[in-house]
């Protein structure tokens, strides 16, 4: 292998995005655009890089080593993004008037020094929305409608969607009155996603025999709405009540716009316990292997920038949402109106009928040489054109080969529309 | 029902492994064979095997190219790959214990008083990282691919992280154990994705386990 040529090569974790892959990614992301407006929801773009003191906050806490940091020219320490609710949160603190819920929606590269997994590298893309100044089940009802309705109109059908609750299993935990210090045992066990290491704690904490076998039962709790029936027994406190409340009126919620039936409860589903604060969501894809998202409420980060504002959110990697939808053959291959134009004599009379055409609506690549058919015909089947045309005898007659029938056919100009079918 | 997707361990664990499948009914002839496929299939129970070094099963398992995975506790401590760790099979039993020749255990000791650090020799560079970043140690790891024991004859490190299951090797090159890191045993870990959406089928091999677990007890 060659040393490394910084003339050919990018850093480890970082890529190209060629024009096919971004083609498609921005069909992706302009449907995913369309359903966030249609509920309200408009754009926000903030800094790709920031102070780390504020990236570095309750949410991004649990990435504060993942984060690229470097110094501004005074010593300040600054850090790339490593997700963008933070960055939202504190411009809507530092910005926005509060006496109105404020709906927006990101699309945009996050950072993360981090070993690469499918559809995340170092720098990936993010796309999601934020729900701030609004509580309860109506506003998480919300929040998960787009989200479900984003998925089902970008053309994913084989999806799940997990809802759970994290005040659920905390409400438990402190009816039975054992130390914060188990708690916080018991729930690092269970973020890091350790059963066997989360048994050894339950069984070594002063947890009653009931209780023990009471919170494992909860951690496997998992279902359509009967579940939240089921899980009525375990909820002892006004807090676990609460929480099962919200989660039953969230599903009623959901019915109302026709989306339950892609909901399943999980009282298993464990986010980090700091930052989260009620419903927490993740969405699976059979065979991607890693979450394609995950989001929830976090009614305690905007007060960490001195307002005190509910908020509920999700986001999705844009990446990996490419490559479930190309799996699950849903992506549209474009190359649906490209006219390859030539002229073997004279490259002029092509560029004038190419602009007759284009204003057609069709997308129209001219050959900027004089050339001939066998020339552009093996060149348009490399580009994915549908038809070349030759404009010798433009406006009069216009040539048109069609690559999909590999019909020729002769037309004017003026009648050129309704050939090109 | 959908196939499950299960990696196994080739090594110190595969005879234990298959004894414990088998005790819990699943279909094990095919891979007893001992063919040199690393892909099987068992129709009748649905189960699909890779079989893979034990350092890989982790990262099948973390992709979800496997569901499922039985590896060592030793390995996911030292890949730290993200996956769901669901039951200890409590076989394949040992420990990571930190190691130093018998007779050299009091310079060892005067050794780090003095310069302050210590030179470790190991096959399991972030265990060992882990480890003394815990007791506040500053060490330099040395890397090893194997006869990690050998390094402090050598005098290439003052200590050794292995992992020793009885002991004899440690003893055979005059060894005497410092501390006890970790004690390992083999894991059935899932991928988080799968665990979810074959929420069922995972569940209903996890109960078998249990069952052929308690059995031998």
């Amino acid at each position: 292998m060659e040393g490394n040529n910084s003339f050919t090569s990018v850093p480890r974790g970082l890529r190209d995005v060629m024009p096919t892959e971004a083609e498609e990614r921005r069909q992706i992301e302009n449907k995913l655009r369309g359903v966030f407006e249609g509920w309200g929801y408009r754009e926000i773009i903030t800094p790709t890089f920031e102070f780390f003191e504020n990236l570095a906050s309750e949410a991004g806490k649990m990435m504060e080593e993942e984060m690229f940091k470097f110094f501004d020219r005074d010593g300040s320490l600054l850090a790339l993004r490593s997700e963008m609710t933070t960055s939202i949160a504190r411009a809507v603190s530092q910005r926005m008037e509060s006496s109105y819920p404020s709906r927006l929606y990101y699309s945009a590269n996050v950072f993360r020094e981090e070993p690469p997994q499918r559809g995340q590298q170092r720098e990936f893309y993010q796309v999601g929305l934020e729900l701030i100044g609004s509580k309860g089940a109506i506003a998480d009802a919300e929040v998960l409608g787009v989200l479900l309705e984003a998925l089902r109109v970008v053309g994913l059908n084989d999806f799940q969607v997990g809802v759970g609750q994290v005040d659920f299993l905390r409400g438990v935990l402190e009816a039975t009155g054992i130390s914060q210090e188990s708690v916080a045992n018991i729930q690092t066990f269970l973020v890091e996603k350790n059963l066997v290491g989360l048994e050894r704690v339950i069984q070594e904490s002063s947890l009653s025999s009931r209780d023990k076998s009471k919170v494992l039962e909860i951690i496997s709790l998992r279902g359509r709405e009967d579940v939240l029936v089921k899980a009525k027994k375990y909820a002892t406190n006004a807090k676990s009540r609460k929480a099962l409340k919200n989660l039953s009126d969230l599903y009623e919620f959901l019915t109302l716009f026709g989306l339950e039936k892609f909901v399943i409860f999980d009282f298993g589903i464990i986010r980090n316990f700091d930052y989260y604060t009620g419903a927490i969501f993740e969405v699976y894809i059979p065979n991607l292997g890693f979450l394609l998202g995950a989001g929830g409420r976090y009614d305690r980060l905007l007060s960490e920038f001195g307002v005190d504002r509910p908020a509920c959110g999700f986001a999705l990697g844009l990446e990996r949402l490419h490559i479930c939808l190309n799996e699950q053959g849903a992506v549209k291959k474009k190359n649906g109106k490209r006219v390859l134009l030539y002229s073997t004599v004279d490259v002029r009379k092509a560029s004038a009928t190419a602009k007759v055409i284009r204003d057609m609506g069709f997308c129209v690549e001219t050959i900027l040489e004089s050339s001939t058919l066998d020339v552009c015909e093996s060149l348009a089947k490399k580009g994915k054109f549908r038809w070349v045309v030759n404009a010798d005898e433009a406006p009069e007659r216009i040539e048109i080969l069609d690559l999909e029938t590999n019909l020729k056919k002769d037309s004017s100009l003026s009648a050129i529309k309704g050939e090109l079918v | 029902m959908s196939r499950l997707k299960i990696a196994l361990a080739k090594g110190a664990l595969f005879e234990e492994t298959l004894s414990l499948l088998n005790r819990a009914g699943m279909d094990v002839s095919k891979l007893r064979e001992g063919s040199r496929k690393l892909r099987l299939v068992v129709d009748e129970d649905k189960t699909e095997y890779i079989l893979a070094r034990p350092f890989d099963v982790s990262t099948f398992v973390e992709y979800g190219a496997a569901d499922l995975g039985i590896v060592g506790k030793d390995v996911l401590m030292e890949t730290k790959k993200k996956v769901f760790e669901l039951l200890d099979l409590d076989y394949g039993k040992c420990r990571f214990v930190l190691a130093a020749l018998s007779k050299e255990k009091n310079k060892v000791e005067e050794n780090y008083r003095h310069i302050g650090h210590i030179r470790v020799a190991t096959k399991y560079t972030r265990v060992a990282e882990d480890y003394f970043a815990k007791k506040g140690i500053q060490a330099e790891i040395i890397k090893l691919h194997g006869s990690v024991e050998l390094a402090p004859v050598v005098d290439l490190a003052d200590e050794i992280i292995d992992l020793s299951s009885t002991g004899k090797t440690l003893a055979d090159n005059n060894l005497i154990v410092l501390d006890e890191i970790a004690k390992c045993s083999a894991r059935l870990i899932a991928n988080y994705v799968s665990y979810k959406i074959k929420f069922e089928e995972i569940n209903e091999f996890l109960d078998k386990l249990k069952r052929a677990k308690k059995e031998l007890k």
